[in-house]
């Protein structure tokens, strides 16, 4: 089935709507990116862009950390000499060899000094 | 009458009072817990509360430290002072680069990368302000009192446990001994070995001070590591002699010197011998060597 063919001026009105209708679409889409970029934008609380600025400021400012080590002039010297090490009052004596007759089971067990 | 002894864990190693009156074990036992726990949250370098944490973790800056921690660094560097740095309290970076950086009980292993020799930043580089309670070390230099500290508590703690009990005691912690008040009329009873929970070794008796035992024998991780660091190199140190035991005036000065002894090495006899000190050193081989009035091992 075949219509009747199209008046040219009335064809070409009609692509012009198109092509408006296409521009008001592109618009419209566009205003709502925008629209909706700033909703999300203000929809959570995140760094402030102005405050990032400030501190990388700050911080481009400072001078790199370092590790200062006293040198040994800084040092005070202990006062004095220290007291020597003291040898005891009695040296240790050798254990006297159980004796035989003497009952053993009620002492406890010496004491031992070795490493720990 | 007998002695009486309690025994239980605290420090890592095991803590000892022996009393020569049996009814005041309770009270001595209590004054020894008490300077135990002191010590422990002063100095330990395990517990993250403790003052030696705080100084460690400050590096650079002056930290207020109380007057236990004080008195543990003082006498931290006096006997570095005294072994011309043999004994030095600023090993405790290497010790973490040896592998032990935690406490003991939970396990230490050899770090499996190569570490590089790290020279000991040296005792000199501690500021200790006495006056003010405050200490400063250098950034990045960790403070260990393993060496002086127990020894200082052992010290302390029998003098608080004879002034609760009124009788003659003997604090034995992980070794290290230390007298106050009357010894039995007999001396106190003590075994010398490689290992502070016993074996073969050589049996003694004292009446007065402090003894102490140094051993890399013991406290040992990896294939060569142990924890006694040698100043000079950083790395655990590598002596003749694997056990040395000296008596003393104090168990702090007994400690410093059997722990110098074991890293100054060769010599180690003739420097205890040039300070008067009786001591009694174990070769890696087994052959014992007394010093001074150290009395000789009565054959069995």
């Amino acid at each position: 089935m075949t219509g009747a063919p199209l008046d040219p001026r009335r064809r070409d009105a009609m692509v012009r709507r198109v092509r408006n209708a296409g521009r008001l679409v592109g618009i419209g889409a566009a205003g709502a990116t925008a629209a909706l970029s700033v909703v999300a934008a203000n929809a959570f609380k995140g760094h402030d862009g102005r405050k990032a600025r400030t501190v990388a400021r700050v911080a481009a400012s400072r001078p790199a950390p370092r590790t200062s080590v006293p040198p040994p002039e800084d040092v005070p010297a202990i006062s004095g000499a220290p007291a020597p090490l003291q040898a005891p009052a009695a040296p240790p004596a050798s254990a006297a060899v159980p004796q035989a007759a003497v009952p053993q089971e009620a002492a406890p067990p010496p004491e031992t000094s070795g490493g720990s | 009458m007998s002695d009486a002894v309690a025994r239980w864990d605290a420090l890592g190693t095991t803590a000892g009072v022996r009393v020569t009156d049996p009814a005041a074990l309770r009270a001595a036992r209590r004054a020894v817990e008490a300077e135990l726990a002191a010590i422990d949250l002063a100095c330990s370098r395990f517990r993250t509360d403790s003052e030696l944490m705080q100084v460690n973790a400050r590096g650079g800056r002056w930290t207020t430290v109380g007057p236990l921690l004080s008195e543990a660094i003082a006498v931290a560097l006096r006997g570095a002072q005294l072994t011309d740095g043999l004994v030095d309290p600023t090993v405790g970076s290497a010790l973490v680069l040896a592998g032990y950086d935690r406490d003991f009980d939970l396990g230490l292993r050899e770090p499996v990368a190569t570490v590089a020799v790290q020279r000991v930043s040296g005792w000199r580089a501690v500021e200790l302000d006495q006056q003010h309670a405050r200490v400063r070390t250098p950034a990045g230099v960790l403070l260990d009192l393993g060496a002086t500290a127990k020894a200082l508590a052992a010290d302390r703690a029998a003098r608080a446990a004879h002034a609760a009990a009124g009788c003659g005691v003997l604090v034995n912690l992980g070794g290290d001994i230390a007298l106050a008040g009357p010894a039995p009329a007999a001396g106190w009873a003590v075994r010398i070995a490689d290992d502070h929970r016993g074996g073969p070794g050589q049996d003694v008796t004292l009446a007065a001070g402090g003894l102490a035992t140094s051993s890399t024998t013991v406290r040992r991780w990896g294939e060569r590591s142990h924890h006694i660091i040698d100043p000079e190199t950083g790395r655990p140190a590598e002596s003749p002699w694997r056990t040395v035991s000296v008596a003393a005036a104090t168990c702090v000065d007994a400690n410093i010197a059997s722990t110098a002894a074991i890293v100054r090495g060769a010599d180690a006899a003739d420097w205890l011998a040039a300070r008067g000190l009786p001591a009694r050193l174990v070769g890696t081989g087994g052959d014992v060597a007394c010093v001074g009035a150290w009395p000789a091992e009565v054959p069995a």
